[in-house]
């Protein structure tokens, strides 16, 4: 038996909706065009050096960008390593260890961390937690464990651990949500058959943690990318020096703190070109990392179901 | 059986170690939250004022100067964000819940997710290049472009999760009283959709009014009243930015002011759409 | 008997499998047909072939013809949406459109007519009378359709159904989510209104069959085993397999 055709309002809002979507769906590849086509000039002119030169001199002119690239992984991972541990277990006690009632409400609270503006975050880190470090932290830990090298020797207040908790506060919230929904993607069954068992509420959990590992990863994967690309709040308690040893209390600078702070200075067409490049490099790294998070998300939750 | 007695102190032990352990996490995870809030409000509070709030910025030590502009102007990129935003969300959204379920619709959502994870000074530097280079100038158009483009895949999304909850049964009826396929879209699905739909968009929304990065290359600065959307225009966010530093400590306390508008803007939509959506969903 | 909707040798599978094995069956108009078997024996999939409603499922693929006013439905050059208007359906679970008010819910389908607003009012009315739910109704017609009991929102959604007066009316088990005086009350209605509209309903309840039905069909596995007047396939069913059914012995 023929299959009838399709209704022509129905062809029409099909290949209507379709069209905006397929536009929409262009936009990123758009992105990677543009800004590779502007920052073009500047990878001719400086070749890998633009990624790994330690020389970021517009005057001379020359562009080693390695110091923001270094700075970008080096904050992102401490904010990594502060917020995936309390994230997981927020997200446990979220899902598991706390009393019924207090769930939603807390949840709440939690999602709210990310209704805060970012520039908010900053002014509240520089003036607010960055003269605690330099007055207070940074010197007692210095003084007691100065000779761990990764303290580095300098107490400036801002700087690289500071960025990292700045960072670690601002994706807690996403890292927590989908860390949550991966636990309670957790089959009921599951879990009701452990505590049959007689498991007690954090041997449920513990178990629950394993089933949900791939969600968690893809937690810990989005996190990551956003931290990475976060800006203002990180321009704001970083320091902006190029600076690129592995130092917690070192200042220091990332892609986008960089291009943040030389929004002004972009006369020449070459330096231009170079501070675009920085936001190519920023978006191939968010790009890679996010995707990565969706493919290890996609597959083992196939298998699933 | 003393045996079993004590295995079972043991665990019970590590149970309530484990979720004291947790419920500190959380308490650690809130503090900033607390932080913040107290920080700005207690900052920001002496500055507010009616002239602060409906006044041009006149530098220095001017009492009667304000962030009037700021305001109109992160209204207005809000505005153009929502106007540019929302509707190709909404049809990107319901493009994938209707026809998205297959390896076009897969891919689509992997290229929205991109999007998603798109750092929002790349999105501005990505207008910047497209627009303000061959234009020859910064914009409000160009600001509210920028702004747009991040709330695109955020209300897609939504859009897509809320569309997909209508129950089968709902299009059904539609279809079989003779309605096309997109009528029963139209007419049935999205209305009630609606309310996932909107909480979603004004999310986006609110996040967006905070953002200062898509901004610095696009709308630039203003200190004026807005002149044009083809002019650069003044926002809370660059305001902001443009002041926390200032040698002059009455500039600086502006900025706290701005913060604290900001603040209470944006914290305070996320706030009542969080407890709207929970307690509509505590609803049979 | 003059019939009004008839299938010939209707097919219908899903994927692979083939769900429903050649149903030729001709049904009367201005009465009431019961369509009865156990659970997976085809009869829901057998109603909805009768309205196009497989044309969402996008595996379905139908063979044979479905006759009705004279035409095969199912040929290309038919108008689904017309088909849809001459013959109606009600579902399982009452669903009245959420979002609308009583009056809105009902109102639908006139609304994609065209009619006049006057015309559209005077519908609505006439609608939720012969569903004897007005009364009911007049005072809270701007009120939203799911404030209503189970039983009130599904004599709405017959009155929705009603709205664009259909000749045919398919009812999917449509008490099957009431409770008996709700019941009661609508296998009243098919009496009343069979009389204008011809029912075709599903029903897993034999006795609801028996009672409200004026002919019945036994569907077992994706086959009409026995069809013929209700009374006498009670009384006295032709085929052993109708007998089993009804006495109890399966299903």
């Amino acid at each position: 038996m023929a299959k009838r055709s399709e209704h022509p309002t129905d062809r029409a809002t099909r290949l209507g909706l379709g069209l905006v979507a397929a536009a929409v769906a262009m936009t990123v590849l758009a992105i990677a065009y543009v800004l590779g086509s502007h920052a073009w000039d500047a990878f001719r002119f400086a070749g890998t050096s633009l990624a790994t030169g330690s020389d970021w001199d517009p005057v001379e002119p020359s562009f080693g960008a390695w110091p923001f690239i270094f700075g970008t992984l080096f904050s992102s991972a401490i904010a990594i390593a502060l917020a995936v541990p309390i994230g997981f277990l927020v997200a446990l006690f979220l899902t598991e260890l706390a009393p019924r009632w207090l769930r939603s409400p807390l949840g709440i609270l939690v999602e709210l961390l990310a209704g805060v503006p970012s520039i908010v975050f900053g002014m509240w880190g520089f003036f607010y937690l960055a003269p605690k470090m330099h007055e207070t932290f940074e010197p007692w830990v210095l003084a007691h464990a100065g000779w761990i090298p990764i303290f580095g020797e300098v107490t400036p207040g801002v700087g690289f651990l500071l960025a990292g908790l700045v960072l670690a506060i601002m994706i807690l919230p996403t890292i927590t949500a989908i860390s949550r929904d991966a636990l309670l993607g957790v089959p009921r069954l599951e879990r009701e058959a452990a505590y049959a068992l007689g498991a007690t509420r954090w041997e449920v959990a513990r178990t629950s943690l394993r089933s949900a590992k791939a969600g968690l990863f893809a937690a810990a994967t989005l996190g990551l990318g956003r931290a990475l690309g976060e800006t203002i709040a990180v321009t704001l308690v970083i320091g902006n020096v190029a600076h690129s040893k592995l130092r917690l209390f070192d200042q220091g600078a990332t892609l986008a703190s960089t291009l943040a702070n030389q929004v002004g200075e972009a006369s020449d067409p070459l330096m231009l070109s170079a501070l675009i490049a920085l936001g190519f490099i920023l978006f191939l790294l968010t790009l890679v990392v996010n995707l990565g998070a969706r493919l290890v998300i996609e597959r083992p939750w196939r298998k699933h179901a | 059986m003393e045996e079993a007695r004590v295995t079972s102190l043991r665990r019970k032990a590590t149970n309530h170690a484990f979720t004291t352990i947790a419920a500190l996490a959380l308490l650690l995870a809130l503090v900033p939250l607390v932080g913040v809030t107290l920080y700005v409000l207690q900052q920001g509070a002496p500055a507010l004022s009616w002239d602060f709030l409906t006044q041009v910025p006149k530098g220095s030590d001017d009492p009667t100067s304000g962030i009037g502009p700021a305001l109109q102007g992160t209204l207005v990129l809000t505005l153009l964000a929502a106007a540019i935003g929302v509707p190709l969300g909404i049809a990107a959204g319901a493009w994938l819940a209707e026809h998205g379920r297959n390896k076009w619709g897969d891919a689509f959502r992997l290229l929205l997710d991109s999007m998603a994870a798109t750092p929002s000074i790349v999105m501005g530097l990505f207008v910047f290049a497209v627009v303000v280079i061959s234009t020859g100038h910064f914009s409000a158009m160009a600001g509210g472009l920028a702004l747009g483009l991040m709330v695109v895949p955020v209300v897609a999304r939504t859009t897509e999760v809320a569309l997909r909850a209508v129950p089968d049964p709902l299009r059904e009826a539609g279809i079989a009283l003779g309605a096309t396929h997109a009528r029963t879209l139209v007419k049935v699905t999205l209305p009630a959709a609606g309310s996932g739909i909107v909480t979603g968009a004004i999310l986006a929304l609110a996040r967006v009014a905070g953002e200062t990065a898509p901004l610095l290359f696009t709308a630039l600065y203003s200190a004026y009243w807005m002149r044009g959307f083809d002019k650069p225009i003044a926002a809370l966010s660059t305001f902001i930015y443009q002041f926390y530093r200032d040698p002059t400590p009455a500039l600086r306390q502006q900025a706290w002011g701005a913060a604290f508008v900001l603040f209470v803007a944006v914290f305070g939509a996320n706030v009542l759409v969080r407890i709207l959506t929970h307690a509509r969903s505590r609803q049979p | 008997m003059n019939t009004i909707i008839e299938s010939r040798d209707l097919k219908v599978r899903f994927g692979s499998k083939e769900v429903l094995h050649g149903i030729t069956l001709a049904v009367p108009a201005n009465e009431v047909t019961a369509v009865i078997g156990p659970s997976g024996c085809g009869k829901s999939t057998f109603l909805r072939a009768l309205n196009l409603m497989h044309d969402l499922t996008p595996t379905a693929r139908i063979e044979g013809k479905v006759v009705f006013g004279g035409k095969d439905i199912y040929a290309p050059d038919v108008d689904p949406v017309d088909i849809r208007r001459r013959i109606g359906m009600v579902f399982q679970k009452p669903n009245p459109f959420p979002t609308m008010s009583i009056f809105e819910n009902v109102a639908f389908g006139p609304r994609l007519l065209g009619l006049s607003r006057s015309d559209v009012r005077e519908r609505v009315e006439e609608s939720l009378k012969r569903a004897v739910i007005w009364d009911e109704t007049k005072d809270r017609l701007k009120s939203p359709a799911t404030d209503l009991s189970g039983g009130q929102q599904q004599r709405v959604c017959i009155a929705r159904a009603l709205a664009v007066k259909p000749d045919v009316l398919l009812l999917d088990e449509p008490t099957s989510a009431l409770d008996p005086i709700a019941t009661a009350k609508i296998e009243d209605l098919l009496d009343e209104l069979k009389k204008d509209v011809t029912m075709i309903i599903v029903t897993h309840n034999m006795q609801q069959a028996a009672r409200a039905s004026d002919n019945t069909a036994y569907f077992l596995n994706g086959d009409l085993v026995e069809y013929g007047p209700t009374q006498k396939l009670f009384e006295n069913p032709k085929d052993e397999r109708t007998e089993a059914y009804i006495t109890g012995r399966f299903g």
